[in-house]
């Protein structure tokens, strides 16, 4: 979507003026003009809040519209910027198929066959009472780990470890797949239970003082193990959800150099206890698993013995945004390869169940003789015996060691179900998505919830701003590829968001709330309130919170406070002693920023 | 913004050229030049226009100190926006797939005559027009409780639909899928090469690539099912809009479990009409007429967005042949035609353009305060209708000649630097 700046000129009158004008055919119209020209508060500091916090993207990364899906003024930097925008926006807004151009590649297994069903209206996934891969909306995840450790094996170690995720499905697990497959997890048989909090561990009452309550509601979600098409089984898990977030300012957050990441976690270290994943406490650093590196890329070396620091996703399993969540998802939510990803998001679990599946083999066998057909990769010489072997060793292509049996079976006629150009937009659009601008900055309430939100401690962990770095960030292969063919300088090639003042309201810190059926370790990011509170307005619905479970800004606080063990207890018991009007402010200024 | 064309046009009407750019439709040319790149290129620009027109208009709105009276008149717009364009809109359209669904009913492939596949074609051109021209407004009902891709996903997933047919279990997953559903699924069974299909057709196979395998009968029992779920989702459209729906459309909708209220259990009618009320998802009128006007989606300017720099831009400009929409009905231009009556429509504050008569409108504001941009609003519009349509016709076939590629499936070939 474009954003069109046009500098008026305004006539200020407060009478009608006529005047005649002259048109291309020469005939005399009159033209009437009624409007006056109104002082504007947008974009200019007042008591409370500075200039710049009205463009929280900053210069380059604000769009003026209320919009979740515009290009940021950075886009504008590159040749034809806004046309590759909007065909990279294009992968994101529509539905993949399973070999239909211009979106093709799908399957053979997928999470969902578009990103806009689990961004809709590019913002967070809605709450749902059922999961459906279909049902576009339903943002979230199924997060399936072990809650204990494995049975010890004969090297003495436990065959698992609690909190890891199940082995058995994709860590992002599939619910869909193409005939004749049958999906990793049945998901008929996926049930989601909302249950209501009945009082605080804390001991934080559910009514505030001046008598308004609130209340609060979480969700049990059982998959029994008959709903489990693979072999082995999984056992001794159990289930969360884990909800999309908005993708709009990513490229800011990329942009934050890691420098400045690590002193972030060096200032909160002697207060709160940090995921020992992430932080090395002795050493007062990154730990070395905090920086991020992939089998199948180079990023390892980015920062020259070492990856990007992590910052992408609630479990912060993500360095550059060019292999973030969302260059990721193209590629594992849809099965959709591209050149630098010749193998699929499946697990030796399932494909050994398909190719033990009577019903699969004879309809391979019955429909993929021909070489037209999809299935005509997996029908080797056509006996039971072969299209079975074929199965599994086809559907178990699931990582770069594989590539050349993909290679061989899968890539045909040397084209990409992705290509290098695609992929090349796709990003450009990823990376090129703007934060809206801040709304209403100059109303008293509104300035009035901003002090307060410091205050009582929000700020703490909701850090308010960041400045970025040079921006000098990793590029992929493909995209390598790319640029290379067409004499492009891959790091001039995309958005970039250099020494821009930003406010995203994170510290880019994990804590821990302790809720009830808490995300999976307990340690979740914390998420960037820019934009929030434009969801209603965008995309129909406001849940909050990494499983939806918040239905608007106060139940999400309350949360923070349910346990005493919570990061933010202290913040949390401020907010419950504040009066009705305070609190209304509070989330008068989460809903303007 | 600024666009960059790669094609090295001359964008000086020349006299031989401009000849043929006040017809309104390719079909009366006599000999159409598919070669002509001037054409998709003016259509292009033109839906520039009217974005950057729409653009002005609303930031002329926004940046005014309005009188109580200038006010109170947009907020008069706002509820005939609803009153008068979309639910009437919403309601032609489901009309229409009421009467396309009539036409198909349940009748098998040895029942069904050729007049019912002619009433149902012509039922299918006619919903499809409606739902082309209610494009200016998918904001509300239509984004949020996500009706947009089950009416109008594209391209068709053939091979999944393929696939439903040879397993012989097109089952309520099927109708789950969006991929699969809509008019574009109606529109593959339906028509072929911008023709009817025959009752011969229906009684024996495909002859599609691919779908040779496929009885005829069996797609007509799919459309039969796909109509039907057309046809709740246009009732879903006209209920969410209702302040006060009809009853059994509502009942319908009920019966389905679909959502039609806002989270705050408004219908979107009231909701436009209650902008800055705390049940309102708009917090003033700025906000709601910026919705109806220039919002990045679901308002005026981004559908003139879309068909100029996608529906038309992905395959003239870029040369997708296969972003081409409505392939298989030849529709195409009609389709964006009436993309940008959905923008005059909702300019001129009724559900027939400029040759209205709406006693209350955006047109009529403008003239009384700001005639200049009122003016170039409309004949911004006006030529983004006749640009569109004095590309050649059909659509497919124009930007096919231009690139000299077929609609299959062609691996992309990228543009001569």
């Amino acid at each position: 979507m474009k954003e069109t700046r046009l500098l008026l000129s305004f006539l200020i009158t407060t009478s009608t003026l006529t005047f005649l004008s002259s048109c291309s055919d020469d005939k005399e119209v009159k033209e009437t003009y009624n409007l006056e020209e109104k002082e504007d508060a947008f974009g200019k500091a007042n008591d409370v809040f500075t200039a710049e916090e009205w463009y929280p993207g900053g210069e380059l990364g604000t769009t003026t519209k209320r919009s979740y899906s515009a290009p940021a003024p950075a886009v504008d930097q590159l040749a034809d910027g806004q046309e590759r925008f909007k065909h990279g926006e294009d992968f994101f807004e529509h539905l993949y198929t399973l070999n239909t151009e211009p979106r093709k590649g799908l399957g053979p297994a997928w999470v969902r066959s578009s990103c806009i069903h689990c961004h809709p209206g590019y913002g967070h996934g809605k709450r749902q009472e059922q999961y459906r891969a279909n049902e576009i909306g339903n943002g979230y995840l199924l997060v399936i780990y072990h809650n204990q450790d494995g049975p010890i094996g004969t090297d003495g170690k436990p065959a698992y470890t609690k909190n890891s995720y199940i082995s058995e499905v994709t860590g992002m697990p599939q619910t869909q797949a193409m005939a004749p497959f049958t999906p990793p997890i049945d998901e008929n048989q996926i049930k989601i239970e909302w249950k209501k909090v009945t009082e605080m561990p804390s001991g934080l009452s559910m009514t505030f003082a001046d008598g308004e309550s609130y209340e609060l509601i979480y969700p049990e979600v059982t998959i029994p193990q008959t709903a489990f098409n693979t072999n082995p089984k999984p056992e001794n898990y159990e289930v969360r959800l884990e909800s999309t977030i908005g993708i709009y300012g990513t490229g800011l957050l990329d942009a934050i150099t890691d420098e400045d990441m690590e002193a972030q976690w060096r200032n909160e270290s002697p207060y709160v206890e940090l995921n020992p994943a992430m932080w090395d406490k002795a050493n007062n650093k990154f730990a070395a698993s905090a920086y991020y590196s992939a089998a199948y890329n180079d990023l390892g070396k980015h920062r020259g013995d070492h990856g990007p620091v992590k910052r992408f996703t609630y479990a912060m399993t993500r360095g550059s945004l060019q292999d973030g969540a969302g260059a990721n998802a193209i590629w594992n939510i849809t099965n959709v390869t591209r050149s630098d990803r010749h193998f699929l998001y499946t697990t030796p679990a399932w494909a050994k169940a398909q190719s033990e599946d009577p019903n699969v083999i004879k309809y391979i066998k019955e429909n993929g003789a021909s070489e037209q057909s999809l299935l005509h990769p997996y029908y080797a010489d056509g006996s039971d015996a072969q299209i079975a072997a074929r199965v599994n060793e086809l559907l178990g292509v699931n990582s770069i060691a594989k590539k050349e049996t993909f290679d061989k079976h899968l890539f045909k006629d040397g084209k990409e179900e992705m290509s290098d150009l695609d992929y090349y937009d796709f990003m450009i659009w990823h990376r090129g998505l703007a934060v809206p601008a801040a709304r209403n900055l100059d109303d008293p309430q509104v300035q009035q919830g901003k002090k307060l939100f410091a205050q009582i401690g929000c700020t703490r962990c909701h850090r308010p701003s960041w400045k970025t770095g040079s921006d000098d960030y990793w590029v992929d292969a493909s995209i390598k590829a790319y640029c290379k063919e067409k004499g492009l300088d891959p790091q001039k090639s995309l958005p970039r968001f250099a020494n821009q003042t930003i406010w995203p309201y994170t510290d880019m810190v994990q804590h821990r709330l302790f809720m009830k059926n808490d995300i999976r370790t307990g340690w979740c990011r914390t998420t960037p309130l820019w934009g929030r509170g434009l969801s209603l307005r965008l995309t129909g619905a406001e849940d909050r919170l990494h499983d939806c479970r918040a239905r608007n800004e106060v139940e999400a606080i309350m949360w923070h406070g349910y346990s005493k063990d919570s990061d933010a207890y202290s913040t949390v018991e401020a907010f419950y002693k504040l009066s009705k009007a305070e609190r209304d402010a509070l989330v008068k200024f989460l809903r303007a920023i | 913004m600024k666009t960059i064309f790669k094609f090295a046009l001359s964008f000086m009407i020349t006299g031989a050229l401009g000849m043929g750019f006040v017809s309104c439709s390719s079909d009366d040319d006599d000999t159409p030049d598919f070669n002509n790149k001037v054409y998709g290129q003016q259509a292009m620009n033109a839906c520039e226009d009217v974005i950057n027109q729409l653009n002005l208009a609303m930031t002329r709105i926004e940046k005014s100190n309005l009188t109580d009276a200038q006010k109170a008149e947009l907020q008069q717009i706002l509820e005939n926006n609803v009153d008068n364009v979309i639910v009437p809109t919403y309601k032609n359209l489901a009309d229409a797939a009421e009467k396309l669904q009539k036409s198909l009913g349940d009748l098998s492939a040895n029942e069904i005559t050729q007049q019912n596949i002619d009433n149902a074609c012509a039922a299918f051109k006619e919903a499809r027009a409606w739902w082309e021209k209610s494009e200016a407004f998918l904001g509300g009902a239509a984004s949020d409780f996500d009706i947009d891709p089950g009416i109008d996903s594209w391209p068709l997933n053939r091979d999944l639909l393929h696939s439903y047919f040879t397993t012989g279990e097109f089952s309520e997953e099927a109708l789950d899928d969006q991929s699969i559903l809509g008019f574009h699924a109606l529109e593959f069974v339906l028509f072929r090469d911008g023709k009817n299909r025959t009752v011969a057709e229906f009684q024996s196979n495909d002859t599609y690539k691919g779908f040779t395998d496929v009885k005829g009968a069996e797609e007509l029992k799919y459309a039969e099912a796909v109509a039907k779920e057309l046809v709740l989702s246009c009732y879903n459209l006209e209920v969410a809009w209702s302040e006060t729906p009809n009853a059994e459309r509502l009942k319908a909708v009920q019966d389905a479990d679909r959502d039609y209220l806002t989270k705050k259990g408004k219908s979107f009618g009231w909701n436009m009409k209650n902008s800055g009320s705390t049940e309102s998802t708009f917090d003033g009128l700025n906000d709601a007429l910026s919705q109806v006007l220039n919002d990045d989606e679901g308002s005026a300017v981004a559908i003139a967005d879309e068909v100029g720099s996608g529906k038309i831009g992905h395959p003239f400009q870029s040369g997708y042949i296969f972003y081409v929409e409505s392939p298989y009905s030849y529709n195409s231009l009609t389709d964006f035609q009436n993309n940008i009556r959905s923008i005059e429509n909702v300019w001129y504050g009724n559900t027939n353009g400029a040759k209205g008569n709406a006693k209350v409108s955006l047109s009529q504001w403008f003239a009384k305060n700001d005639s200049k941009t009122g003016q170039a609003v409309e004949a911004a519009i006006s030529s983004a209708i006749s640009k569109i349509g004095a590309i050649p016709g059909p659509f497919v076939k124009y930007v096919s000649t231009i690139w000299n590629k077929s609609f299959e499936d062609d691996e992309v070939v990228e543009i001569p630097e």
